[in-house]
């Protein structure tokens, strides 16, 4: 997904702990996301869920899977 | 009453203004958690207020979350203050929902009014407050308003002068069903427990699996039979929905967060571009973020160590007197006694008052600003991808670039990682960097008599020391490894008050676990050396030091009045070594093991504050080990190379 693309979070795949932890900051399925930005050399990406950014290291991005809202 | 909520929506910022300077700043028992609490008197009630930590739910994710539900169920204050950030309603309501699952008397404080008006978000308070059946007080902490009003909810709650109805959390029937099937088991099996918790709680808990809850239900009678019923209904939850339990249950609190949230809600015109969101853009770009990040670092590092090593002489020259003033005052007592308290007593009072203070106080300083100001997750986010090399994440950037210049604010800087694991790792990592004193050493010694090139590689040596230590440690240490997922919270003008009143309550803190530490310290080791046990110790030792290490006999006095500061291992070998004398591979031995042994013992004092006396020491051992078995190694491979 690109920078400033929205998206509904389909559903987060991985441990445990993590797919917890990410439904606790609001990563829920169902949820819309915008894509704020992309950090350097693979770095974390920065998203919007409901009003609030939050950094995601590229590891746990990668599992959290999105379908891209038409735009 | 306690004070709750999510970071960076300005809780400490209502602390400190119930509290003011009278308050106590702590670690709770037993966790590296800091614990902030204070008194106040407010219309002839004496109140006591506790600043719980900031979390964004409570469940059994970090220590900081049950440390908190746990002080809520089973210290039960009379009131609970949510303070709620109203720029982000939606994620805020989260954890209020699960403190009225909690069933304790809430008021809410909806803060940074003004920042919600400003991205044009406006709140209705009443219908909020009725909704959640809750008093809401709106306030902008930052600039003291609506403090007294939520003092006087407060109150009036606490008193019983109002009345009200918090709001009973429903879930979807079908999850309700469920819930209401286990807590009849609960109640009927487990009263005891439901004495604590409310028995709801525990039943919804169960059903989401929380492994604090299912460890305390296991140590009671019945505990199995009332778990076997929530396992099964879990399980049949999670089929039906395809997603495990505490999924389904967090999805369920965020739609009745998100329904409460939009019914309140008016958002008017997005507004324009703000300096923050310029700021942010600029300070996190791919290319402009790091120069930025590099000059911040290289700011911090010229405020506290040219500030400190300032104030560190200035004191130094200043106590240097009362010293000697201190003798000849105690001239008419036995020699022996006069040093005992001159130089293990007041030279360890010393020791902290110059080592220490000085360093630790610029650097409460600048992590109170940057803490308030924002900047630390974007620090965090540029570096996280190079931090995630040795298994740490971006967080852990901070401590380690600390650490180049002393050790002791680097370990208590460990603290910003959010699990003990990460912590430790960090720790590790952190008193293996070569701080300011060790530097002296390096380049005082290797650095002057054999090279810079050689200093140079050393440097390199311990950088990859830190590697192998922080991959090792990341192995060990048991637990989960967490990637990085962290709020970046808008830009905010941290409020002077705030940052002063915080830095002054750590330094508080500081002082009182440090000191005891290294004055005790400082008097074993003078006793020591005065009772001539020190002489035995450097015989008994002598194999090892002259045998495995290569280096002379007396070297070993250097190395072990190193822990009291680690520059004085130089002098002091001067002393006793004409330096000129030694071969290159000794210096280089000697250096290595001063960069690698056990931290000095005002680090010592850090680690103890920050993780207990067993990890503190295990952590020393470790690093001596280590230190003892690199520089042996060194010196023989070196010996074979060089000659």
């Amino acid at each position: 997904m690109d920078e400033g693309r929205r998206g509904i979070i389909v559903r987060a795949v991985g441990g445990y702990g993590l797919v917890r932890r990410l439904a606790e900051m609001g990563l829920t399925p169902g949820t819309e996301v915008k894509l704020l930005k992309k950090g350097p050399f693979g770095g974390p990406v920065e998203v919007e869920v409901r009003g609030v950014a939050l950094a995601l290291g590229r590891g746990v991005a990668s599992k959290v899977l999105v379908k891209p809202v038409k735009e | 009453m306690a004070l709750a909520g999510n970071a960076n929506v300005g809780k400490s910022v209502i602390f400190n203004q119930l509290t003011g300077l009278n308050q106590v700043v702590g670690n709770w028992p037993g966790k590296t958690v800091e614990r902030a609490e204070g008194n106040l008197h407010f219309k002839g009630y004496d109140i006591h207020v506790i600043d719980l930590p900031g979390i964004y739910s409570l469940s059994a994710f970090s220590i900081e979350e049950i440390v908190s539900r746990d002080y809520i169920a089973v210290e039960k204050p009379d009131v609970i203050i949510d303070v709620v950030d109203a720029s982000a309603l939606e994620r805020n309501l989260y954890l209020t929902i699960q403190l009225l699952e909690l069933e304790t008397p809430m008021v809410m404080a909806l803060n940074q009014m003004d920042y919600a008006a400003k991205k044009g978000i406006r709140i209705d308070v009443e219908k909020l407050s009725k909704k959640l059946g809750i008093p809401v007080v709106p306030t902008v902490a930052i600039a003291g308003r609506g403090i007294n009003e939520l003092l006087s909810t407060v109150v009036a709650v606490a008193s019983g002068e109002i009345s009200f109805k918090p709001l009973k959390i429903r879930f979807g029937a079908e999850i309700e069903e469920k819930v209401q099937r286990i807590q009849e088991v609960v109640e009927q099996k487990l009263p005891n427990l439901c004495a604590v918790y409310p028995a709801r709680w525990i039943a919804i808990k169960l059903l989401e699996k929380d492994e604090d809850v299912v460890e305390k239900v296991k140590r009671y009678a019945g505990g199995e039979e009332v778990l076997k019923c929530a396992e099964k209904l879990a399980s049949e939850l999670e089929k039906m929905h395809g997603e495990p339990s505490p999924v389904v249950l967090a999805s369920e609190r965020y739609s009745i967060a998100s329904k409460i949230a939009k019914e309140v809600t008016v958002i008017e015109t997005p507004p324009k571009i703000s300096w923050e969101q310029r700021l942010d853009a600029i300070t996190t770009h791919k290319i402009l973020g790091y120069p930025i990040l590099v000059g911040v670092v290289l700011a911090m590092f010229s405020l506290i160590f040219i500030g400190g090593s300032f104030l560190s002489t200035v004191l130094e020259s200043l106590l240097g007197n009362v010293s000697l003033h201190i003798e000849n005052i105690l001239t008419f007592m036995p020699h022996e006694i006069v040093k005992l308290i001159v130089e293990g007593v007041f030279g360890g009072v010393v020791a902290g008052v110059t080592i220490a203070l000085p360093y630790v106080v610029p650097f409460y300083i600048i992590l109170a600003l940057l803490e308030d100001s924002g900047y630390l997750p974007r620090a965090a986010f540029l570096m996280d991808n190079l931090m995630h090399k040795i298994g740490l994440h971006g967080k852990a950037f901070i401590p380690l670039i600390l650490g180049y210049g002393c050790s002791v604010p680097a370990c208590i800087g460990c603290r910003i990682m959010e699990t003990n694991r990460e912590r430790l790792i960090a720790a590790f990592a952190v008193i293996l960097i070569p701080c300011a004193a060790r530097t002296v050493v390096i380049l005082g010694l290797v650095g002057r008599y054999v090279g810079l090139h050689a200093a140079l590689a050393l440097y390199i040596l311990d950088l990859a020391l830190v590697f192998i230590v922080g991959r090792v440690a990341f192995k060990v240490l048991p637990g989960e490894p967490v990637g990085l997922i962290m709020e970046v919270p808008p830009y905010k003008k941290p409020a002077l008050k705030a940052v002063l009143t915080k830095t002054w309550s750590r330094t508080k803190d500081f002082v009182y676990i440090a000191f005891p530490i290294i004055v005790a310290g400082s008097l074993a080791i003078t006793a020591l050396n005065i009772t001539g046990l020190m002489g035995y110790v450097a015989a008994g030792i002598k194999p090892f030091t002259t045998g495995w290490l290569g280096l002379p006999e007396e070297a070993i006095i250097p190395l072990i009045f190193g822990v009291l500061r680690k520059e004085l291992a130089l002098i002091l070998l001067a002393e006793l070594v004409p330096l000129e004398t030694l071969s290159p591979v000794q210096m280089i031995t000697f250096t290595l093991v001063v960069m690698v042994y056990v931290p000095c013992i005002a680090t010592v004092a850090a680690l103890v504050r920050e993780f207990g006396w067993r990890k503190a020491l295990t952590m020393a051992l470790v690093n001596v080990a280590l230190a003892l078995f690199i520089g042996g190694l060194a010196y023989h491979i070196l010996s074979l190379l060089w000659f």
